[in-house]
C-alpha cells in the first residue's frame, strides 16, 4: 500500500525526530535536566544576546530632531 | 494636548457621581495620549524592547486557540485532524509565550526595570510569571490521556509536600480544568492588563546611563536617553 502524503510527511518528520525512546538526560553531581529542557535554555540565551548584539532596523534613528 | 483639556469643567460633573470621579481618575492617571502613544523614546529601537509585545502576541494566540479547544472538546483536540492542528497551536504558543517571556524578564532585569517609580510594572510583570506556571500546568493535567495522568500523579506528591494538596488537587480533574480554562487565565490577562497600563503610564524605562567620556554616542551629545523620539 503506497501511504499517504500526510503519512509520508509524519514519517519523514519521525526520521528526524525519533521520540521513540527514554529521555535523555545529562547529569552531573547533584544537576539533573533533561537534554531538550538544556537546549531550550541554550536557545533562550542565544536569542536573548542576539537581540542585544543586532541592530534594529532604524526608522529614522540617528536623525537629530 | 494637556491633561486639562480631557477634564469636562467642575461645573459640568454632577455632585456625587462616582462614575464622573472614576473617569476624571482615570484620564488624570492615564491621559489618551500616554495610553495609546504614536511614538517612542528612540532607545526603544532595540530588539530586546520586542519581547514584551512577543509575550502579548503569544498570549492572544493562548487565549484564542484555547477558547476553540474549550469550545469543541477533548474528543475534537484527541481524534481530529483539525482538533489535533489546535491542540499543537495551543502547545507551542504556550512554549512560545514562557521562551519569549523568560527573554523578556532577563532583558528588563539587567536594566533594572524598577527603576523611575516603575516598581508596580516590575512586580506584576513577575507575579504574572509566576501565576504563567500553574496556568501551564493545569494545562498539563486538563489533556485527557496518559500524560497528564503520569503528570498529575508525580505533581501531586510536590502539592501534597507544600501543604496546599487539599486545596489544589491535582487528581481532581474538574477542579483542574476549571482552574485551566477560568480562573488561572482570567488572573493572567487581568495581570498583564495592569502590566501593560502601569508601561503606558510610567513609559518605557530607558537604559542605563553611559558616562560621556567612554561612550562616542556620549561624546556627540547623542546618548541613548536624550528623550528623542521615533515614530512606532
Amino acid at each position: 500500500m503506497v501511504p499517504s502524503a500526510a503519512a509520508r510527511t509524519v514519517l519523514a518528520m519521525a526520521a528526524i525526530f525519533n521520540l521513540n525512546h527514554h529521555a535523555s538526560y545529562a547529569h552531573w553531581h547533584f544537576f539533573q535536566m533533561s537534554v531538550s529542557n538544556i537546549i531550550v535554555i541554550v536557545l533562550m540565551v542565544i536569542v536573548f544576546w542576539a537581540a542585544i548584539l543586532i541592530k534594529f532596523p532604524s526608522h529614522g534613528i540617528g536623525r537629530k530632531s | 494636548m494637556s491633561v486639562s483639556e480631557h477634564e469636562p469643567p467642575a461645573a459640568e460633573r454632577e455632585p456625587g457621581s462616582w462614575s464622573g470621579a472614576v473617569r476624571e481618575w482615570a484620564v488624570r492617571t492615564l491621559p489618551p495620549e500616554k495610553a495609546l502613544p504614536d511614538k517612542q523614546p528612540s532607545y526603544v529601537a532595540s530588539w530586546i524592547y520586542v519581547f514584551g509585545v512577543l509575550s502579548l502576541s503569544s498570549l492572544a494566540v493562548i487565549i484564542l486557540s484555547g477558547t476553540i479547544l474549550a469550545l469543541k472538546g477533548p474528543g475534537w483536540w484527541h481524534f481530529t485532524g483539525i482538533g489535533h492542528f489546535f491542540n499543537s497551536i495551543h502547545l507551542w504558543s504556550v512554549e512560545l509565550f514562557f521562551f519569549v517571556m523568560v527573554i523578556h524578564l532577563w532583558g528588563k532585569y539587567f536594566m533594572a526595570a524598577w527603576r523611575g517609580g516603575r516598581k508596580g510594572v516590575w512586580i506584576t510583570g513577575a507575579v504574572t510569571f509566576l501565576v504563567a506556571i500553574p496556568c501551564a500546568l493545569t494545562g498539563y493535567v486538563s489533556q485527557q490521556n496518559f500524560d497528564a495522568q503520569w503528570i498529575s500523579t508525580q505533581a501531586k506528591d510536590a502539592m501534597n509536600a507544600a501543604g496546599i494538596g487539599s486545596f489544589f488537587n491535582l487528581l481532581n480533574f474538574g477542579q483542574m480544568y476549571s482552574y485551566h480554562i477560568l480562573l488561572l487565565p482570567a488572573a493572567v490577562v487581568a495581570i498583564v492588563a495592569g502590566h501593560v497600563l502601569l508601561v503606558r503610564k510610567h513609559g518605557v524605562v530607558p537604559p542605563f546611563e553611559v558616562p560621556a567620556a567612554t561612550s562616542p554616542a556620549g561624546r556627540e551629545g547623542s546618548g541613548p536617553s536624550d528623550g528623542r523620539k521615533v515614530s512606532s
